[in-house]
């Protein structure tokens, strides 16, 4: 099978970004979208974290969630399980990739006591109604789109190449470009500008906090801002653990609706 | 001169303050050049550091020590903060929490709090790191090994040191502990960097502590108050308003075990005024999970079927059916005991269901707008008729049978085909729904409107039996095929479902049994702009119809489903639920707006509306009409 190729979209938060070295080959638009997504990010991975939620007139929610991710043949899974608050707590959410990127979604609600899967018009909606969209919550085939690097920024102390990505003709998409910050050093997308189908910027994605756990660079805060509705989103990892021993039955179907 | 001095004194103070206030006003107002441009920590064995990266080189910082609580204090002048203030916690042994602020105009502190571990050393140093002009702290916890370099700085207050001011060889960032190599990789753990100027502010995230573990013991629950008030006075009898307050409350203890009480009360009035209090177990429930299989055992709501709201094939748990279709689907299930056995293979799922005592879904015969035979009794009193009749229907009872043999099992095979989902099941079981074996008032023909004037113009040829209402509970089968897929832009699903035989009441006010089919297909939708759309068609067929049979043809057609869309953010939506009798135009529709601004409480206000004629299934309740206000806070 040929190994899958992502775009550097939001399935990173809780996912690590590891100290890939500085390539000193001449580096390509598309080598480092491929360079990000072949990554050491761990067989698996156990993690806590908050998302929090600010409102256009401040107003905060707090949410916690566990996310367990498994890696087989090349294919992820994952499984993110909201812990509180109480009106949110049970509620599941499975991505299972499979072989050409036919990569399915379901969402559990624990007061429906089923699964229900996520359909491609719900894509460009807001993962609970958070700033993320369940397009954001997964990975793309680097394939699917064209690149450009566009020259180099600092952002901190970090030196990063700066990427464009822009769906290709059949790509189904909300996003019509991307603009990324993408660390030399940890190839970890830090900032992500995301437009629209017509080119108007609307949102940003940004890596507060990065930290090396167990060799592997980790988001540990991370932000999605959305301009239009002036919303914002911050996670916040509390503990994550990579290579452990879990399971491929804890993220799996059986697992979400076993709450 | 002596003559010149007098004349200008106002002048000379005025250009004097004038001078002094433009002096002045450049030291207020102007910020300092330099300024922090990134913080890193970095954490390796027992050594910490704090890095802070700036514009250009500070030329002046001073260190100290402060106790109570006890923190190294890094002061550098002529350098400012790009926003009001910075804390970050840290993952260290040694610091406990990163400050920065504004100490005066042109001072940043760098305020270090520190951990009550022991001893430890710290040291400040100036340098160029990665090309850009940086200071570092560094500290270094006591463990039995002095790390050469650093100066021991513990427990002494108001130490002040001034750093070196000359440039140093960066020090690595990811040291390694001499001996303390035990993992792969160990050597690069607990660098982090922190992006500055996005920093969110501290206290957005809730206090939780990385390694705080969570109890395996947890108590949820749900208190929802429910009340309605009619839309206007149609009936010479009716309930006009109600109430509904349902407490839940939950325990589980490791996903394994569940225990839940549920205290629920419903009151229909103020005419012919109804109330009923239950205190029950809810759920209780003991789960066994491995790899392959999932066992459970207990009181338990189990979910089959794969459509919205209304599903033929989810027939192992009774309802509540005292308030029609008011509350949401998943509201009116009620537990029921049953043993639960999910056999998972790669692609196929294996169930097996047994269920040892019958419960029947609650139903109201009598005295509420719902009811089977709505006010019949307390118009009848108010009629014309003669009073040894009115008392004769006065004291008219249901009789319920007690069904001899109970138990009920199920079966369902599950497996996706592509992205098909589909689900095989059957269902040897008892219908929840009562089986009207005889009426006390026989001979008479009455169409769906059940009231007074409908039986008193019936009751030419009527003979009275002196019995009561006999109901029972007659057993069945149900079988059928559920589906769930995607395609394209649509979420698809379905169930078919056959019945060996079901209930229906008829003209005589007895039932007859008839099997049926029916089936509804359903797709989901969401448009661009967020607004979701939901429609189910419905078809049921009844086999060996008999033209007695009130609310349904042979083939009803029915359409149902939801539309909703947010309103503002996330906290306001609008909802529509709808459900249409084709055959007869009947209709059911409820508009609401549903508010969930606070956490954890939702607020749901607006109407249930009816529309059709009053013998139809759905027009029946056209009197019904209300307004209501559902509020639920889960904790």
């Amino acid at each position: 099978m040929k190994k899958s190729k992502p775009v550097i979209f939001l399935a990173a938060v809780l996912f690590c970004l590891s100290a890939f070295p500085a390539a000193a080959e001449e580096i390509t638009g598309k080598i480092l979208a491929q360079k990000i997504f072949d990554r050491d990010r761990g067989r698996n991975s156990a993690a806590t974290a908050q998302m929090v939620l600010i409102s256009k007139s401040g107003s905060k929610r707090v949410r916690t969630f566990t996310n367990k991710r498994f890696m087989e043949d090349g294919l992820e899974r994952q499984l993110i399980r909201f812990t509180s608050p109480a009106d949110i707590e049970g509620t599941g959410f499975l991505t299972i990739e499979k072989e050409g990127w036919k990569t399915e979604q379901f969402l559990y609600l624990p007061a429906l006591r089923r699964t229900r899967r996520i359909v491609t018009s719900q894509q460009s909606q807001r993962f609970v109604n958070s700033d993320f969209t369940y397009e954001d919550m997964k990975r793309h085939p680097v394939d699917n789109y064209t690149y450009e690097i566009t020259g180099s920024r600092k952002v901190g102390n970090l030196e990063c190449y700066a990427l464009e990505a822009r769906p290709k003709k059949n790509t189904d998409s909300q996003y019509g470009l991307t603009r990324s910050l993408v660390s030399k050093k940890c190839l970890v997308p830090v900032v992500v500008e995301y437009f629209d189908q017509k080119c108007s910027h609307f949102k940003t994605y940004k890596t507060l906090q990065l930290e090396k756990v167990q060799g592997i660079w980790t988001e540990m805060t991370v932000s999605m801002e959305d301009f239009e509705r002036e919303h914002k989103t911050f996670i916040k990892v509390e503990q994550i653990d990579y290579n452990t021993d879990i399971d491929k039955d804890l993220v799996s179907r059986k697992s979400l609706a076993d709450y | 001169m002596a003559e010149e001095q007098p004349a200008r004194p106002g002048m000379i103070l005025l250009s004097a303050v004038t001078c002094a206030l433009l002096l002045w006003s450049t030291p207020c107002f102007a910020l300092p050049f330099n300024k922090i441009k990134n913080i890193l920590f970095n954490k390796d064995g027992s050594t910490e550091t704090v890095t802070i990266f700036f514009k250009t080189p500070p030329n002046k910082v001073k260190s100290f020590i402060l106790n109570d609580p006890e923190r190294i204090v890094v002061d550098i002048k002529n350098v400012f903060i790009p926003q009001i203030n910075f804390r970050k916690t840290t993952t260290g042994k040694i610091i406990k929490l990163i400050r920065i602020n504004q100490n005066r105009k042109d001072t940043s502190r760098i305020v270090l709090d520190i951990k009550e571990n022991g001893q430890y050393d710290f040291n400040v140093e100036r340098l160029i790191e990665h090309g850009r002009p940086a200071v570092k702290i560094i500290t270094h916890l006591h463990e039995n090994q002095a790390v050469p370099g650093l100066t021991a700085r513990t427990k002494q207050p108001s130490l002040e040191k001034q750093s070196e001011s000359t440039e140093k060889s960066p020090v690595a960032q990811d040291r390694k502990s001499p001996g303390k190599e035990t993992k792969e990789n160990s050597s690069d753990n607990g660098e982090q960097v922190f992006l500055f100027n996005d920093s969110p502010p501290d206290d957005i995230f809730a206090e939780s502590g990385r390694n705080e573990k969570k109890s395996d013991f947890a108590i949820s629950g749900l208190i929802q108050l429910r009340t309605s008030l009619d839309v206007k006075n149609e009936d010479r009898i009716e309930n006009d308003t109600s109430l509904k307050n349902r407490v839940l409350v939950e325990s589980k203890y490791k996903n394994m075990f569940t225990l839940s009480l549920l205290s629920d009360y419903l009151y229909f009035g103020p005419e012919n005024k109804t109330d009923d209090y239950d205190l029950d177990l809810y759920e209780a429930t003991w789960k066994y999970s491995n790899d392959s299989a999932v066992f459970s055992i207990g009181k338990q709501i189990i979910r089959w079927g794969k459509t919205d709201r209304v599903s033929p094939l989810d027939t192992l748990n009774p309802r509540d059916m005292r308030e029609f279709v008011i509350p949401d689907y998943e509201e009116t299930k009620i537990p029921v005991w049953m043993a639960d056995l999910k056999l998972f293979f790669d692609n196929i799922r294996l169930e097996g269901v047994f269920i040892p005592f019958f419960e029947e879904s609650e139903i109201d015969y009598f005295k509420s707008d719902w009811a089977v035979f709505p006010h019949i009794k307390e118009e009848l009193r108010d009629s014309s008729l003669p009073p040894d009749l009115k008392r004769y229907f006065h004291n008219i009872k249901v009789h319920e049978d007690d069904p001899d043999q109970e138990i009920e099992l199920g079966l369902r095979f599950s497996t996706t085909i592509k992205n098909v989902d589909l689900d095989l099941s059957w269902h040897n079981t008892r219908e929840d729904i009562p089986y009207f074996k005889s009426f006390p008032v026989k001979n008479i023909e009455v169409d769906g409107d059940i009231s007074e004037e409908n039986l008193v113009s019936s009751l030419d040829n009527a003979v009275l039996t002196n019995e009561d209402i006999e109901v029972e509970y007659r057993r069945t089968k149900t079988a059928g095929l559920a589906f769930e897929t995607t395609l394209a832009d649509f979420g698809l699903r379905g169930e078919a479902a056959w019945h060996e035989n079901q209930s229906f009441l008829t003209h005589s006010l007895t039932s007859v049994r008839n099997p049926v089919f029916e089936y509804i297909l359903g797709a989901d939708y969401t448009a661009k702009g967020g607004t979701y759309l939901n429609l189910q068609f419905a078809h049921r067929h009844i086999h060996d119809y008999d033209s007695a049979i009130l609310y349904f043809d042979e083939d009803t057609y029915s359409l149902l489903g939801e539309i909703s869309r947010d309103l503002l953010s996330d906290w306001l939506e609008a909802r529509l639920y709808y459900s249409v009798t084709l055959n007869d135009g009947s209709l059911y529709i409820s508009p609401r707006l549903e508010y969930t601004y606070i956490t954890n409480l939702d607020l749901v206000i607006g109407a249930n509306l009816f529309a059709g004629d009053e013998d139809t299934w759905l027009g029946r309740f056209d009197q019904n009409d209300q307004f209501f206000l559902d509020i639920s806070y889960h904790f």
